[in-house]
């Protein structure tokens, strides 16, 4: 990602639980609000529900910070209200979740790793 | 999200700054609506959960946005920032309180969302019949004529006389249109014919209301004449339901009443004058063809400008003088103006209204009366943090502010559960009462055309007005009263967090106010019980599981119908006759009848004479007159009292006879038998033969469900053509009649039944209100029977919030006593003393608030008059059960604290903190 200094992306890092969830919603695909809710609510398995205010002051956020963007997608008229906007990752944005999950699985890896020297000398 | 929940979330997203709202409003809206798409599928918990939730995050979050914006904005001033900073702390802090104490928080919203509901439900059904507004021009400017006459003060109709000369001699009003409501037969594409409400108008009324076509024109002059092609103007809804919005029927021809009539307009959307109309027909006056006395218009006007009502009424007056000289006709009458909405609206529907919103208002009072409470004892408590507070520097503006700031969290929120409730009351509204025929209209129980219950921008405003007044009236006594305490005082002596001559004041207050509410309200909702109980014995003779009723209208020239097929009376009598043996012959048809009138819904009059009696010709009795067939009382499984019912053998030929009703028999032949004696009606020729009473009949409600006279006889079918027809039938005898069948097992046939039986004699006549006899009745009761729904949820919420709010009076100032207690236990007093010094402190009061309230009560009841079925305002049974009932209620709310304090140990009670 040569877009980006190393220091802008640390600069978002860490991510908080809540803002990576909606990372990850709109990293697998284009989303609006409800469905970004929605998606938050399924893959925390019902522990993280969402409500409308604060998942758009937390749009609001990204969408200042230049993680997310506004997508000009619009699914066909017929089937979708025109007042629906859709949001989707910007590159940094992409670089931001990418960080954390390796940042995340550093830390992850480094307690197994204590974890299996702990049970070895036991 | 439906059409209520949408603007109530636009009004929290008030509480974000404008640049947040702006840019994501809208699509936030779509948000939350498919948030509580999904919650209204798992229950009413999680649309609850939702709404609080977006009401809480919009206070946090809504404040949290503005703070970061004023944070943003360097160049703000300070100061500003300082304000926004503490009032972001206050709210921050107001929540946690909030939370801390959840049955506290959870019982205040409770309470004022009852209120706020209530409230807002009846500013919204006010505010959509009478003030958001007519759909004409300057509608305060159209004016209503009636004519009375003097002597009887009876009002009547306008004759084709008397408009045209009033239209040529007023200089008031712009011009004057005339209408005349008619019902209207449209044969439909698959050939049935229909049944619609129309009216015949005056070219010049659309002008003189604005009214503007959506498609097509409205009628011209060359229209009114006699004798023009027949044209016709279709409503929008109409024109959308039947013709499947199809702007090629402009130009088409439809069959009105049998003939030929061209479609020239689409009316605009949403226009229905006068009442709620479908179609329009020109109104062909020729009033040269007509004796003066004749015809009934409905007429209107639209003032000049500048010109006021008094002057307009004044000028009519003048005329009314000149054409009184002129006609004899004339002699005693008067024109009687009111405006358009007076008219439509009418009197007893907005004293009826406004009753229902005081109502709404006391409950409203209590609530904030209870929430009042409920925070001034937590306030008390929290004396000493508030004391603290003052010792290190906090104003008493500053502590005020904060107290308010956590009372107005619980007013929105009870704001924001108020307004679901009055969502779902307003629906009611329109179902039940609109439907249900509660409506008592000068013209009947069918809702206005102009009329939309919404909860939009103006009762919105509304709520949010409530809110923020019942913060101030829940809040700020308990707010002033803490904040104002002696600081030393309380630090000193912490067991005295709240002393006990503020709260005996406080408590003072508070039981008269709940108590005089309660009792008011509690006295309007078992008026309307009582009378709902009343109305159950209406009909209470007549079995009517299994009877249906229809409806059917003949044409009639004088409705301006074209009337080829039924030219006369006998061509009339021959169509009904025949029906009803086609009827009875039909399978599963047990007996048939076609009568003037059906029970319960009143009937026509007619001045009688009694042989041997009253025969002079000044003393004659008005008494009530239905024609029936012959199987009328076996239809409705009516026995006779005395002597016979009707039969086949009474003709034309053979003597004339009558049955009378128990009250006629009573008041005319009291202790005699009524059988064989003779009646007569008076008509103007004295050409009616004497009637032999050959039977007595139960009363079957024949002056309709309030039933004020119910002396009454009836006149066979078969004989109706006899003597003086017109005196026998009434006006519109033979051309509107009503058909009742009795049926073996179910209804559901009887509407194809009446249809395929009408057709086979007359293809061209409606079959219009085919309804089972129980709705019949159920429909006539409507008025009284929902108003009490209203009532007994405003009585009911009244009663809890006041044994809730007595509740904790008086535990409140019984815990406070507590230590006192403890040492007159100490010193020897019984457990029942205790309880009788604290009830016989609460007495007074008690009575007090009850004196007031049976007051109150009084003032309210009388306007209640309109909806109570047989039950006086004034009851004294039931001001003595609601009297009982709150006795009883303060007076367990006065033991059971008084009990519980009396059981502890005096020595804990004595160390009581």
């Amino acid at each position: 990602m040569p877009a980006f200094g190393q220091e802008a992306i640390d600069g978002f890092l860490p991510v908080k639980p809540l803002v990576y969830h909606i990372l990850l919603a709109l990293a697998e695909e284009e989303r609006h609000g409800y469905a970004i809710m929605q998606r938050v609510r399924e893959r925390s398995e019902n522990r993280l529900r969402l409500e409308t205010g604060p998942l758009y002051r937390q749009l609001k956020r990204l969408l200042d910070e230049g993680l997310v963007e506004e997508s000009e997608h619009r699914p066909a008229p017929d089937r979708d209200d025109q007042r629906r906007r859709y949001y989707r990752l910007t590159r940094l944005g992409h670089a931001v979740i990418a960080a954390e999950t390796e940042r995340m699985a550093d830390l992850v890896n480094h307690a197994r790793r204590l974890e299996d020297t702990q049970q070895a000398e036991a | 999200m439906n059409s209520t929940s949408g603007p109530i979330y636009r009004w929290l997203l008030l509480a974000y700054p404008r640049s947040f709202r702006e840019r994501f409003g809208d699509t936030m809206c779509e948000t939350f609506g498919d948030a509580l798409h999904a919650a209204r599928q798992e229950g009413l918990a999680a649309v609850g959960r939702v709404w609080i939730s977006a009401a809480v995050h919009a206070v946090r979050f809504g404040a949290g946005e503005r703070f970061a914006e004023i944070k943003r904005r360097a160049s703000v001033a300070k100061d500003a920032s300082m304000t926004l900073r503490s009032l972001s702390a206050d709210i921050r802090y107001g929540i946690r309180m909030l939370m801390k104490h959840r049955g506290l928080t959870l019982n205040a919203v409770a309470a004022l969302a009852l209120g706020i509901g209530l409230t807002t439900t009846m500013f919204s059904i006010v505010y959509g019949a009478v003030f958001r507004g007519l759909p004409f021009e300057r509608p305060d400017e159209l004016v209503h004529f009636e004519r009375e006459n003097l002597e009887t003060g009876r009002q009547m109709a306008v004759t084709y006389h008397d408009y045209a000369d009033w239209r040529a001699q007023q200089t008031s009003f712009v011009d004057l249109g005339a209408f005349v409501e008619a019902v209207i037969h449209v044969k439909s594409p698959r050939g049935h014919a229909e049944r619609n409400d129309g009216v015949f108008i005056s070219h010049a009324s659309f002008g003189l209301m604005g009214a503007r076509p959506l498609i097509g024109r409205l009628f011209s002059a060359e229209d009114d004449r006699p004798g023009a092609p027949n044209t016709i103007v279709l409503s929008h809804a109409i024109w959308q339901r039947q013709f499947g919005s199809d702007s090629a029927i402009v130009g088409r021809t439809l069959q009105i009443h049998g003939e030929g009539t061209t479609v020239i307009g689409i009316m605009a959307r949403g226009f229905g004058f006068p009442i709620a109309e479908q179609f329009w027909l020109p109104l062909r006056l020729d009033h040269n063809r007509v004796e003066r006395g004749g015809g009934r218009l409905d007429v209107f006007g639209r003032l000049k400008p500048g010109v006021t009502f008094e002057q307009a009424v004044a000028e009519f007056e003048g005329i009314a003088k000149r054409l009184e000289l002129e006609y004899p006709v004339n002699a005693g009458v008067r024109a009687t103006l009111k405006t358009f909405r007076d008219e439509y609206v009418g009197q007893d529907f907005m004293n009826t209204l406004r009753i229902m919103f005081i109502v709404a208002v006391l409950v409203l009072v209590v609530a904030c009366a209870n929430v009042a409470n409920l925070l001034f004892a937590r306030t008390s408590r929290r004396a000493t943090e508030i004391a603290v507070r003052t010792a290190i520097g906090a104003s008493r503006a500053r502590i005020i502010r904060q107290l308010l700031t956590e009372t107005f969290l619980i007013a929105l929120l009870g704001a924001v559960a108020g307004l679901a409730l009055a969502n779902l009351a307003v629906d009611w509204f329109q179902s039940s009462m609109i439907e249900g025929g509660g409506l008592p209209l000068p013209h009947g129980p069918v809702a206005l055309f102009w009329w939309d219950f919404r909860i939009d921008a103006v009762p919105l405003a509304f709520v949010l007005i409530l809110t923020l007044t019942s913060t101030l009236v829940a809040g700020l006594v308990p707010a002033i009263k803490t904040s104002g305490a002696d600081v030393s005082g309380i630090l000193k002596d912490n067991s005295r967090g709240s002393s006990g001559s503020r709260v005996g004041r406080m408590a003072k207050a508070l039981i008269i106010s709940e108590l005089a509410v309660t009792t008011g309200v509690l006295v309007a909702a078992g008026l309307t019980v009582k009378s709902v109980l009343q109305t159950m014995t209406v009909g209470r003779d007549l079995s009517t599981d299994q009877v249906m009723t229809a409806r059917i209208g003949l044409p009639d020239r004088r409705m301006g119908l074209h009337d080829a097929n039924y030219p006369d009376l006998n061509a009339r009598f021959r169509f009904w006759d025949q029906l009803v043996h086609r009827l009875a012959d039909q399978p599963g048809v047990l007996s048939a009848t076609v009568t003037t009138n059906l029970p319960v819904t009143g009937s026509g009059s007619a001045r009688i004479a009694v042989e041997g009696m009253n025969e002079s010709e000044e003393d004659s009795p008005s008494v009530r007159r239905v024609v029936v067939s012959a199987n009328f009382f076996e239809t409705f499984g009516v026995g006779m009292i005395q002597g016979r019912s009707f039969n086949e053998r009474d003709q034309v030929g053979s003597e004339p006879v009558t049955i009378v009703n128990q009250s006629f028999a009573d008041r005319f032949f009291p202790g005699t038998s009524p059988l064989f004696r003779r009646i007569k009606i008076r008509d103007a020729e004295g050409q009616d033969p004497w009637l032999t009473v050959v039977g007595v009949a139960p009363d079957l409600w024949m002056d309709g469900p309030r039933n004020r006279d119910p002396e009454g006889f009836y006149i066979p079918f078969t004989q109706s053509l006899m003597g003086n027809p017109q005196a026998r039938l009434g006006f519109w005898g033979l051309t509107f009649m009503n058909i009742a069948v009795r049926v073996r097992g179910d209804l559901v046939d009887a509407p194809s039944l009446f249809r395929t039986t009408v057709s086979s004699i007359d293809g061209d006549v409606p079959v219009s209100t085919v309804r089972p006899m129980r709705e019949v009745i159920g429909q006539r009761l409507g008025r009284y029977r929902v108003y009490s729904i209203f009532f007994m949820a405003c009585g009911g919420a009244a009663l809890l919030l006041a044994l809730i709010g007595l509740y904790g009076v008086l535990a409140f100032s019984v815990s406070s006593r507590t230590a006192e207690i403890g040492i007159r236990m100490a010193l020897g007093s019984g457990t029942s003393r205790v309880v009788r010094s604290v009830v016989t402190q609460a007495a007074r009061h008690i009575v007090v608030g009850l004196g007031i309230g049976t007051l109150l009560a009084l003032w309210l009841s009388r306007g209640l008059n309109q909806i109570l079925y047989q039950v006086e305002p004034w009851d004294a049974g039931v001001f003595a059960g609601v009297v009982a009932l709150l006795v009883m209620t303060s007076l367990i709310a006065c033991i059971v604290p008084a009990r519980r304090a009396a059981r502890i140990d005096p020595a804990d009670a004595v160390r009581y903190d």
